[in-house]
């Protein structure tokens, strides 16, 4: 499988000479089967730019099958701007997951963002033949690739993606914080030792158990693609339940799961590129303490290509 | 002007005392949820209070429609797995739906398009609370006055549906108002015995006053509140937002919202808000009848 990072930033585009060699696009993942098949994960702002370079690259386009980690803007914002939507014939498949309660199917949400008040042209009006699947966790097979979804822990339902092709594998983790136990926060003196430590104590496991699963999910990948947008200075005392990770938990998860090389990603938008080299380095610092080897370790930029 | 009505016959009373009480903490969760800085734990605290609810949360928590890989055995791990908005918003749609659902299979109003009417209510009435400054505390009376002007009717229900479907028809045929054809056929009306359960339930006076005078001109302390659900009664019946089972609207929008302050402007965006309200609802009654939480 090779991919290549088309968007890399988290939350919004952020254009600029600040931004210029990591890049500001949102996040874009393209990943090519051996025999050609063509999985894109997220369709942040980098799609358009993937999408442009998809229509030059022959004059037939392949299946393309889009998987979503989430509809948060940043993840489903370059789709309207996708090249290949416009051209009779192309076959798309985009699969993703749904938050609850909205009842609204994935094409809803995908319309929703091209009404007419935001976007000229209406989802309807693609040429493209466009297919729409909600998941939930599951496996399927694209080509000889099998994907496999698991719920990952953010503010709307997401998923990330295990892909697996003859005996290679990536996990692509979506938007992901560790799972806590978020009733330690405000835990205080009036409540220490009273009945209710009966009533929310069983937490401790719950948060054990899902942070394994998700160690589980990612054992020994040989490419671990991770949400990683805070440093440990910012997480968990400023952004924590915002849904996403900081560099030294992924360290550990490499670590703990035997990951081979790791690319961090979805980098916070308020990043300079100055400022992702500095966390490369204290990350690399920090992974050759832990015994992980440091050339290992990425930071994911536009353009970047990897063969796993 | 105070209204001369009828006692309640005993036939009735007697399915008033097994009719199951509105969640006691439904208000409170309305009310924390609207704040800013509830804390994970304030919120679960809350939903606990009523054990009845708390059950159901968690069996449809693990419904097969949230796909959880764990058994989740108490709230506040449901928090810790699907955040804190979810938990919330399943907890006050279950406190919601089990106080105006028909269980009756043979009612003559579709439950669904009852429960559609009640909620259309509840979030117009909300609605329009907040468009008149209403204090914020009392907001969420003006949710719940929504939600339970008609629920008299789900007692008649209970008491016998066919004569409740034949008070019904004859209504619609005669082109007279339900409570009427009510009178005749169990000789009081649905708004008197919403009040009823309302002061069985031990629910605020002002909420037993409005559910007992939703149909008639206000003349009471309570005037604003009364006004609101009125309006917005008789805009969910225009717009067709559920079935409440009377035919009648009541011609007096215009001169309800002059009372109340309001523009058309604001009524226009209340019904075109409630229909994305009512489609959550339904998604909610999927996963209620998935899980098969009764």
């Amino acid at each position: 499988m090779k991919l290549k990072f088309w968007g890399v930033r988290g939350s919004i585009p952020v254009p600029g000479p600040a931004t210029a060699r990591y890049g500001g696009n949102t996040t874009c993942i393209e990943l090519q089967g051996e025999k050609g098949e063509l999985i894109i994960l997220d369709a942040g702002s980098g799609l358009r730019v993937l999408g442009s370079d998809l229509v030059q690259r022959s004059i037939t386009l392949p299946h393309i099958y889009l998987f979503i980690s989430h509809t948060h803007w940043d993840h489903i914002q370059g789709f309207p701007f996708f090249t290949p939507c416009y051209i009779p014939g192309t076959k798309i498949t985009i699969r993703g997951p749904l938050h609850f309660l909205e009842n609204k199917t994935l094409r809803d949400v995908f319309d929703m963002q091209m009404r007419y008040e935001f976007f000229p042209v209406s989802n309807q009006q693609l040429a493209a033949d466009i297919q729409y699947e909600a998941l939930t966790e599951t496996t399927l097979d694209i080509g000889d690739i099998t994907v496999r979804s698991q719920f990952s822990n953010h503010p709307v339902r997401c998923l990330g993606y295990r892909l697996e092709e003859n005996g290679r594998s990536v996990v692509y983790t979506g938007d992901h914080e560790p799972y806590y136990n978020l009733f330690d926060s405000d835990f205080n003196e009036d409540s220490a030792g009273s009945d209710d430590d009966l009533l929310f104590g069983n937490i401790t496991q719950t948060v054990h158990d899902a942070n394994d699963r998700f160690i589980d999910f990612i054992r020994s990948v040989d490419l671990l693609v991770v949400d990683s947008q805070y440093t440990p200075h910012e997480y968990p005392a400023l952004k924590r339940n915002w849904g996403h990770s900081s560099w030294d938990y992924c360290l550990e998860w490499m670590k703990r799961a035997e990951v081979d090389r790791m690319v961090l990603t979805h980098h916070d938008p308020m990043r300079s590129d100055d400022a992702v080299d500095e966390i490369s380095s204290k990350v690399h610092q920090h992974a050759q303490e832990k015994g992980i080897d440091p050339e290992k370790i990425m930071m994911a930029k536009e353009g970047l290509e990897i063969e796993v | 002007m105070d209204i001369a009505y009828p006692e309640i016959p005993r036939e009735i009373e007697r399915v008033a005392e097994e009719m199951p009480s509105i969640s006691p903490v439904l208000g409170k969760i309305n009310k924390i949820s609207q704040e800013m800085d509830t804390s994970p734990r304030d919120l679960v605290k809350v939903i606990m209070l009523d054990p009845v609810l708390t059950g159901k949360v968690i069996k449809l928590v693990n419904s097969s429609f949230y796909g959880l890989p764990q058994k989740i055995q108490s709230l506040a791990q449901a928090v810790v797995m699907l955040g804190m908005n979810t938990v919330k918003n399943l907890a006050i749609s279950t406190a919601v739906i089990s106080s105006v659902f028909i269980k009756e299979k043979r009612s003559p109003l579709d439950p669904e398009e009852f429960w559609r009417h009640c909620l259309a209510a509840a979030a117009g009435c909300r609605y329009l609370a907040v468009q008149m400054k209403i204090a914020p505390d009392l907001v969420e009376m003006y949710f719940i006055a929504g939600l339970l002007h008609d629920v008299g009717k789900v007692l008649f229900i209970r008491t016998d549906p066919l004569r409740y479907k034949k008070a019904i028809e004859e209504s619609n045929r005669l082109g007279i108002a339900l409570t009427f054809s009510e009178l005749v056929h169990f000789g009081c009306t649905h708004t008197q015995v919403g009040a009823l359960l309302a002061k069985k339930w031990k629910l605020d006076s002002v909420l037993v006053d409005v559910i007992e005078q939703h149909h008639f001109l206000p003349n009471t302390q309570t005037p604003l509140m009364k006004e609101t659900v009125m309006l917005v009664n008789n805009l969910c019946k225009q717009e067709s937002l559920g079935t409440s089972g009377n035919c009648i609207i009541e011609e007096m929008a215009d001169t309800l919202a002059g009372r109340l302050g309001l523009g058309q402007d604001s009524l226009n965006t209340m019904v075109e808000l409630l229909p994305s309200e009512l489609d959550k609802a339904a998604a909610f009654l999927d996963i209620v009848q998935e899980a098969g939480v009764e």
